[in-house]
């Protein structure tokens, strides 16, 4: 027996809805977006400067990193990415791929690169999730590094100015 | 963070999210241990098998993914050493109903910190 297919919208007239969520793309623009690879903004040497100086910044206004700093988080993402997968391709690709009906059928996926690393998942509770690369991993700690070199430095500079010495007691008689 | 899988499904659990507070400002991470011995409840008709944890921090872009470690206690440095480690983290679980009965298993883990 051949059953005909019935269209979502159908189903929808019919007051049948399906629950399960069409799958879609991730962003990949804005600060909370996924990573994906990206042409460096500067040179090595200038993104060094560029982090020292976003350490000072942020020390002088009494932060340390922080989700809601933009500017750090911003310039990470920036750092990171010259090193990502590119995640946006990838991912177009295999929703190309998938068979049309099957795009709000889907529970569970997982894109990975050549080398069979995972580089992202997708569930329809979670929606997509960007898994870090060794080398993400390795960029994104040279960049904490180098923040927080910075950072502290700053920190024993301002406590070593604030010790109170012989000279700078004023004394009044 | 609960999972629930069909036979021979895999899956990721709903992320559970924690607050890092109290600590100085600048304080890093150095190692994160998930111990899940405590934690775990199982139910219905199969069996499933954890994969691997997930989590992150909320100025991190990407999720740091470690296997499941031995007797379910799991330890995390690689990517999270010199993490701000004030903040939101999030943290989930990939796991896999080996069952080949018939039906639906859950698994939940409650987080403690």
């Amino acid at each position: 027996m051949r059953f005909p297919t019935i269209s979502n919208d159908t189903l929808k007239l019919l007051g049948v809805e399906n629950k399960l969520t069409s799958i879609t793309m991730p962003s990949f623009s804005g600060i909370n977006s996924m990573s994906t690879k990206s042409a460096p903004a500067m040179s090595e040497e200038k993104y060094k400067e560029a982090i020292i100086a976003q350490a000072k910044k942020d020390f002088e206004n009494g932060k340390f990193g922080g989700h809601e700093n933009a500017s750090y988080r911003t310039l990470k993402k920036s750092f990171v990415s010259v090193v990502s997968p590119d995640r946006k391709g990838s991912i177009a690709q295999m929703l190309r791929q998938l068979p049309f009906m099957q795009l709000g059928n889907v529970s569970y996926l997982e894109v990975k690169d050549a080398k069979g690393n995972i580089t992202s998942t997708y569930s329809p509770h979670n929606g997509w999730h960007a898994i870090g690369t060794r080398e993400e991993r390795n960029r994104e700690s040279e960049f904490n590094t180098i923040y927080t070199e910075a950072w502290r430095a700053l920190k024993a500079e301002a406590q070593q100015q604030v010790k109170p010495t012989s000279s700078s007691i004023d004394t009044f008689i | 963070m609960s999972l629930t899988l069909a036979q021979q499904a895999s899956g990721d659990s709903s992320v559970a999210t924690f607050n890092v507070s109290g600590l100085p400002s600048a304080a890093i991470v150095t190692k994160v241990v998930v111990d899940a011995n405590s934690g775990l409840t199982y139910g219905g008709t199969g069996a499933i098998v954890s994969n691997r944890v997930h989590i992150k921090n909320n100025s991190m872009d990407n999720y740091i993914s470690v296997p499941w470690g031995s007797l379910n206690k799991t330890e995390i440095s690689a990517g999270v050493i010199g993490q701000p480690a004030v903040g939101t983290w999030s943290i989930y679980y990939n796991g896999t109903n080996v069952s080949t009965l018939v039906g639906s298993s859950w698994k939940n883990m409650l987080l403690q910190n």
